[in-house]
């Protein structure tokens, strides 16, 4: 015996087509007796071309962009955590601590090395022309930031900037001389990424525009 | 902007020339979309805002039967969406999972908020889309809009959400806490008040 709960379980179904004969034809002979479950079929069916005619989409106003950029922060990265306005003076220092051994290496050696060889690194001038490049856009932004950020942020940031291009510079004369050599490449890629790195945090700590 | 900048390893993503400016990024599809705005370039979320805004929009305003409230979700909607990039493992479409973050603000936002009395005014502050010649008009479709936001709070959400968004009454009530025979029960009671109004 078809009861109203069922009607109503399988009224959308019955409109979609997707019922038995037999199922369809037990929901109209319920139907045909009752008022109330005749009321939701005719109101089904009337509002079903209607609703399906709706927009999914509505244009929001248009400044709404604006609003919700002001808004934005830097997302939580995957591989990384969001760094505090106060921790960064301590984690650059860190760094320069780190590249200022990178870069030592580096020295050694470009004094093991030194008149070995003077082929030019033409391998490794496209892969680095890419990083001096990203590594302009990134000082572009944070210069564009700088009156926003604190003194001490931006005093950290040049300091451990001048060690790393110091360090680039030195793996870059020592590849000049050794341009297959895969230790002096990582080096020198190693602190291409610590360069990119530091820019990208201190762009993320700057406040939002 | 060039990968390098965004943090992305050299094979993830095909990188424009060196020196190239960020408006020159070419937008290839939505998963490097989603990638790009993972590591914090808001000109790719930017794209993705343009994108999807319509159908967040869309679901805020019915919701929440308010244009300006609606504005003001859809914004929550997208700052958390920012915010929470990094959760998504790209497991659902970037929509779906959006859309899912829309229905949650409005919905918290309904169980927090006092009752709001303002009713979305359709012709004066939303663009609605025309629809084909051969369906109901556009008129018919403002008037529907009309009659959803005048619908009570409970019944106009499980209509929407079922009806309009395709939910089901066990997703409904996952989504608001209400029981699955609650929903169908607001469901068609949406359905007649909406018939009367129309009539």
């Amino acid at each position: 015996m078809m009861t109203c709960a069922d009607v109503r379980d399988r009224l959308d179904a019955l409109l979609e087509g997707r019922l038995a004969p037999e199922d369809a034809a037990s929901i109209l002979g319920h139907v045909a007796t009752c008022a109330e479950c005749r009321e939701d079929l005719s109101a089904a069916e009337e509002l079903r071309p209607l609703v399906a005619s709706l927009s999914r989409h509505i244009e929001p106003p248009p400044e709404l962009w604006g609003a919700i950029r002001r808004n934005l922060r830097s997302p939580e990265r995957p591989d990384a955590t969001r760094w505090s306005r106060r921790s960064v003076v301590f984690v650059l220092a860190t760094a320069a601590i780190v590249l200022i051994a990178l870069s030592s290496l580096i020295t050694l050696e470009v004094v093991r090395r030194t008149g070995r060889s003077t082929r030019p690194a033409i391998a490794v001038v496209a892969w680095e022309a890419d990083y001096r490049a990203a590594a302009a856009d990134l000082h572009t932004e944070l210069q564009r930031r700088r009156s926003q950020l604190p003194t001490s942020t931006i005093l950290a940031v040049e300091r451990d900037l001048a060690v790393i291009d110091s360090a680039i510079s030195e793996a870059g004369r020592a590849l000049s001389g050794e341009p297959n050599d895969t230790t002096l490449r990582r080096l020198l890629r190693s602190s291409h990424e610590q360069k990119l790195a530091l820019l990208r945090r201190a762009v993320f700590l700057g406040p939002e525009t | 902007m060039s990968s390098l900048v965004l943090g992305l390893s050299h094979s993830s993503i095909t990188r424009p020339s060196a020196g190239s400016l960020r408006h020159d990024v070419p937008v290839t599809n939505a998963a490097t979309l989603v990638r790009r705005a993972q590591v914090g370039d808001e000109h790719a979320f930017r794209t993705l805002y343009q994108q999807h805004a319509g159908a967040v929009f869309a679901v805020c305003v019915r919701l929440s039967a308010d244009g300006v409230l609606a504005a003001e979700l859809t914004q929550d909607v997208f700052v958390r969406a920012w915010e929470g990039l990094a959760s998504f493992r790209g497991e659902s479409a970037f929509s779906t999972w959006l859309h899912r973050i829309a229905v949650n603000v409005v919905l918290a936002h309904q169980r927090t908020a006092e009752r709001r009395e303002r009713r979305v005014s359709l012709p004066g502050d939303l663009e609605l889309e025309s629809h084909g010649v051969d369906g109901p008009s556009a008129a018919e479709s403002i008037d529907l809009e009309r009659a959803i936001a005048k619908l009570p709070t409970g019944a106009r959400t499980v209509f929407v959400l079922y009806d309009i968004e395709g939910y089901s009454h066990a997703d409904i009530a996952s989504l608001t806490g209400i029981a699955e025979g609650t929903s169908k029960a607001q469901l068609f009671r949406a359905r007649r008040l909406l018939r009367e109004a129309l009539k």
